[in-house]
């Protein structure tokens, strides 16, 4: 289970979150609540959808616990202060801001609502279809889509001219 | 911005380009699980699976026996300042008195009551010889105001 699916809950619950430890403890608790919840598992829903759906369930309730903080936009390496690595692209390596490019993204990550984030986290970064994503985040999948419009649009005017910097 | 837009392979639906490079540029960012995380999950799980440890047995013994204790410890003391009270009142009363060591508890309260009355006494003959000017007085004025009174109680 941690083999197959614990780089999408890790990677979920570090983007939810933005602390390393507190996802850390969040996906702990969420193999745990797997473990006891296995024997209960129907399969209405894919077992990937239904693992994230757990650990997106223990994030929320951290956050509600806490008051989010969205973190400095001015912190020099939020990926690596928040557990996250870049995966290397040949076709990107080239771009020398590409980085600081990153840098931008997840602290426009941080401004969205944890609704936004969470879709985006589970559609865009982790690379669900739209029912996979809307069964993790317990809701329809217009629900699902709307959120996920409404972010790329707040991630795009937040960027500005970034994006197009990095694709030209 | 280039907004063209163009069929999403995951889900058949369309996205622009500057979607798309978000989206990959969103893909591009993982997280490494954390070995530790399983490591502690197992020495969770184990630990669930097996019995009880010994030492919280011995802990819950160890309640259920100084719960006892402690009322025996709280009776002891009990006893002692008892004890104790009782020896301190016996040494006072035989010193003052004279009685002897064997004196009894009605012994005292009788004692006790006699001294008591005998200060009363000395209080009242105190009071009585200070004021006798004052009651004569009185005494004589209530004599020749109301002579039947006096005599018709008494």
């Amino acid at each position: 289970m941690f083999r197959t699916h614990g780089l999408a809950m890790t990677t979920l619950a570090r983007g939810l979150l933005r602390d390393a430890d507190k996802a850390d403890d969040a996906v702990e608790n969420a193999l745990l609540r797997i473990h006891a919840a296995a024997p209960n598992f129907r399969g209405e829903a894919s077992l990937k959808s239904w693992v994230l759906q757990i650990t997106a369930n223990l994030c929320r309730d951290e956050l509600r616990r806490r008051r989010f903080d969205g973190g400095r936009p001015e912190d020099l390496d939020p990926l690596a202060t928040r557990g996250l690595s870049v995966n290397p692209t040949a076709s990107w390596d080239a771009a020398l801001d590409r980085e600081k490019l990153l840098a931008q993204l997840e602290a426009a990550l941080d401004r969205l609502t944890d609704e936004q984030r969470e879709a985006v986290l589970l559609r865009d970064r982790l690379g669900l279809s739209y029912e996979e994503a809307a069964a993790a985040a317990r809701v329809k999948v217009d629900v699902i889509r709307a959120r996920l419009f409404r972010a790329r649009q707040a991630l795009r005017q937040m960027l500005g001219g970034a994006a197009h910097k990095e694709r030209t | 911005m280039n907004d063209a837009m163009q069929p999403d392979e995951r889900g058949g639906e369309t996205m622009s380009d500057d979607d798309r490079r978000l989206a990959a540029l969103l893909a591009s960012v993982q997280a490494e699980p954390n070995p530790a995380v399983w490591a502690r999950v197992r020495a969770r799980l184990a630990a669930a699976d097996t019995p009880a440890p010994v030492r919280p047995r011995i802990e819950a013994f160890l309640d259920w026996l100084t719960r006892p204790a402690a009322l025996a410890a709280a009776t002891a003391t009990l006893v002692v300042a008892l004890g104790t009270g009782w020896s301190m009142v016996e040494s006072i009363t035989g010193s003052s008195g004279g009685t002897s060591a064997t004196t009894t508890s009605e012994q005292l309260v009788t004692s006790d009551a006699a001294s008591l009355m005998e200060s009363l006494l000395e209080v009242g003959d105190a009071e009585t010889d200070a004021g006798s000017a004052g009651s004569v007085e009185s005494n004589e004025a209530g004599d020749s105001a109301a002579p039947g009174d006096s005599g018709g109680r008494s």
